[in-house]
């Protein structure tokens, strides 16, 4: 089971093997980079985030409680540094209504995969954060209700709606935009 | 069925969540009615169109950045391993080495070393810092203003160069900026990119002191140091 691995990597590297820590990366890097990248739709912020996240797991390894995965707990301060550079963002720029279509929106038959999947990002961007949190974590690194409740600190009931509401609006969205 | 409880079967469905008997009650419905069976397959059409989306590769470098950044937590003592409490001894020198670069900081503080490089101060946290390099010259001043801090950055520069300011985020956050100049924000690091020439950009934080403060250009640094300010509002 991958969390007992996690576990035994976590233990190996609190009793000093660098080892560990670099299989930790080597299995999360991406994920981690890939939460980050699609919460905020911008590689570099999305570098600085992954390195943060590892750079803070690797100082508070000895905080990791290990009764949660270790996924978990590096996902969920991939999520909130995420949060608060949306937070930036928003103060900045104002908020987005979630049903409003894009400018340039029309039927669109014929879009190429990567439009097909430029649109499908943009419509996930235009969710509000604690609806792309939930798509994101679902869709993006494969998580079950029980793992995004964790991540989130919600329960699965909560968990549920917030999917169901944002599945909700990208089908409006993606409808509008001739995708579906 | 209300249109509800009917996209909450489609949802189980495609969380695959869905028991036997509720799969046969959303088959039955599927068949018997064409409005279920459009909103079947536009929820299925999205859930697809999601998964169509390829996990992106993280940037070449990235993995060996964190590692490197690993290794020197570590040889600063930042490090992952459990720390057991300093014997008094190591604690006594410490402290002593401690006050020692205090004083010499104190003593340094404004000293100016022409003809190098490297010029950035690593001295002790102050309200103003000149960072000066080749080509790039980088005159910094924190203050609070009530809730905020202002970080006034007056450069001039003949080189391209980014100057990065560095805060906690747990305790300090990028409120917005004046002055012309690309910026991003993330993760706790501001990066201000000013055009070539005299320029002028302030930053303001909500929150606290101190904010490190670095020069790079093409990836290098150039200098660094500290600034730091009152936090009583």
């Amino acid at each position: 089971m991958i969390e007992n691995v996690d576990a035994a990597r976590v233990r190996d590297c609190l009793a000093g093997d660098p080892q560990a820590f670099a299989a930790l990366v080597g299995q999360y890097e991406k994920p981690v980079y890939n939460v980050a990248l699609r919460m905020l739709r911008n590689p570099e912020d999305a570098r600085d985030i992954a390195q943060s996240v590892f750079m803070k797991a690797y100082q508070n390894l000895a905080n990791y409680d290990p009764q949660y995965k270790f996924y978990s707990w590096i996902y969920r301060m991939a999520i909130n540094e995420s949060l608060n550079i949306l937070r930036v963002r928003d103060r900045n720029a104002g908020p987005v209504d979630e049903r409003l279509p894009a400018d340039d929106a029309g039927p669109s038959e014929l879009l190429a995969d990567d439009q097909q999947r430029d649109v499908v990002l943009e419509a996930v961007e235009r969710l509000k954060p604690e609806h792309r949190a939930v798509i994101v974590l679902r869709y993006f690194v494969d998580r079950n209700y029980e793992d995004i409740g964790e991540i989130l600190g919600i329960d699965a009931k909560t968990v549920k709606s917030r999917l169901y509401t944002a599945r909700q609006l990208l089908k409006e969205q993606l409808g509008t935009r001739g995708l579906l | 069925m209300d249109k509800g409880q009917l996209q909450e079967l489609i949802q189980a469905d495609l969380d695959g969540q869905l028991s036997v008997a509720e799969r046969a009650v959303l088959a039955r419905l599927l068949l018997q009615d064409p409005e279920a069976r459009r909103l079947h397959a536009e929820f299925r059409r999205t859930d697809q169109l999601l998964r169509s989306v390829a996990a992106a590769e993280p940037p070449p470098g990235l993995r060996a950045d964190i590692l490197a950044g690993s290794a020197q937590s570590l040889r600063t003592g930042n490090s992952a391993q459990r720390q057991d409490g300093l014997p008094l001894y190591r604690m006594a020198a410490v402290i002593i080495a401690g006050l020692l670069i205090a004083g010499l900081s104190y003593v340094l503080i404004d000293v100016q070393v022409p003809g190098t490089n490297l010029q950035g101060s690593l001295i002790a946290p102050q309200g103003h810092l000149s960072l000066r390099a080749e080509g790039a010259e980088i005159s910094a001043s924190l203050r609070r203003d009530g809730e905020r801090l202002r970080l006034e950055l007056n450069s001039s520069t003949t080189i391209p160069c980014e100057i990065i300011a560095k805060i906690d985020p747990a305790t300090t956050t990028f409120v917005g900026k004046t002055g012309d100049a690309a910026l991003t924000a993330a993760g706790g690091q501001v990066t201000v990119v000013p055009q070539t020439g005299s320029r002028k950009v302030v930053l303001d934080f909500s929150g606290a002191a101190p904010i490190q403060l670095q020069l790079r250009a093409g990836g290098r640094l150039l200098g660094e140091g500290s600034l730091s300010v009152s936090n009583a509002r």
